[in-house]
């Protein structure tokens, strides 16, 4: 259903009027220069929604229901890159421990399993909850702006959770 | 010597996990819970109830120590977890019943129960993460045990959040 829902945004995007869609301007600098600059995990956090707001203010008048909601996936696109680029990174450097497991004795589990199971739980949590949350705000079907919200809110706590967890290794 | 020796031996015992009353640990967070009005209020109660347990076990700030309080503390949200359930659950029927004529509406419970279905194994895998990462060292005890209590503390603190936006 929640892919769906964000099949459908973006079904609904294409269709829109293509001065709607050149009127965007998007960039990820808002939310990155907020995340560079933060101190703490709350101001980190805060930081997510940035470049979406900044989205939304710089783009013409239109239909900002439309332009709001293609604001948010482009966030969203850059916090799930910020994600998988940490991912792939903590995989990387734990292949040397992993790949060495059980040939010392060591009976700890691999990370990079650890990892992969991780992501795996958590789409299906972030998919869960964001359509529990649609269902709570009384979207009409096909109404994306609080899928799309969600979506990004929780890609953006999962970036921001495991880069601080690759700090502690 | 002898006097040494003893207090070697004392050091070396091992912490168990019945020394950690957990009775105790349930009732210092819920005091701590109990008492918020804000949910930023009750994620300020988080690990109070643990450190609490700490000071007053004998060997409370070993690494064991802290495991045990820890777990201890995760077990004490997750009794505070199902009771917030509980409550969004039976609000989410109420909602559901007041919009049993448009089906398409009514189906708060039914999402309600999937994500919190669905964030079990996340928890799970989550928090055995933390602990692998640490590989064999003794501070994957402490990182998964403080994975689990804060973990449960914050999707009890969202289901409360929720919950409100319920009403």
């Amino acid at each position: 259903m929640m892919r769906f829902a964000r099949v459908l945004a973006i079904a609904l995007l294409a269709a829109a009027p293509v001065a709607a869609q050149e009127g965007i301007t998007y960039s990820d600098a808002a939310s990155q220069a907020c995340s560079e600059e933060a101190i703490s995990d709350s101001e980190r956090a805060d930081c997510i929604g940035a470049s979406a707001r900044q989205c939304v203010e710089d783009s013409p008048v239109g239909n900002r229901r439309l332009m709001g909601a293609l604001c948010l996936i482009n966030e969203t696109e850059y916090w799930q890159r910020r994600l998988d680029d940490t991912r792939f990174e903590l995989v990387r450097s734990f292949e040397a421990t992993d790949n060495g497991l059980g040939t010392d004795g060591q009976t700890a589990f691999p990370m990079g399993e650890a990892l992969g199971l991780m992501m795996q739980t958590w789409e299906r949590y972030r998919d869960q909850t964001c359509q529990f949350e649609m269902v709570l705000s009384g979207a009409m079907p096909g109404d994306t702006l609080i899928d799309v919200n969600c979506n990004l809110r929780l890609t953006g706590e999962q970036a921001l959770y495991l880069e601080a967890q690759s700090g502690g290794f | 010597m002898k006097k040494l020796t003893l207090a070697i031996i004392l050091l070396a015992t091992p912490l168990a996990a019945q020394d950690i009353n957990e009775a105790r640990v349930l009732t210092t967070l819920r005091a701590c819970y109990d008492a918020q009005t804000t949910l930023d209020g009750m994620r300020a109660c988080i690990g109070q109830a643990a450190l609490t347990c700490q000071d007053e076990t004998e060997g409370g700030y070993s690494t064991l120590g802290q495991s045990f309080c820890q777990q201890a503390e995760a077990r004490g949200w997750d009794v505070l977890l199902n009771e917030a359930y509980r409550t969004a659950m039976e609000a989410a029927k109420g909602g559901d019943d007041a919009d049993s004529d448009m089906p398409e509406f009514a189906r708060r419970a039914e999402t309600l129960r999937a994500m919190q279905r669905a964030w079990i194994p996340f928890r799970d895998a989550k928090c055995d993460a933390e602990y692998a990462k640490w590989g064999m060292g003794s501070m994957r005890n402490i990182a998964g045990s403080g994975c689990l209590m804060q973990t449960n503390a914050e999707q009890t603190i969202q289901l409360w959040a929720m919950y409100d936006a319920f009403r």
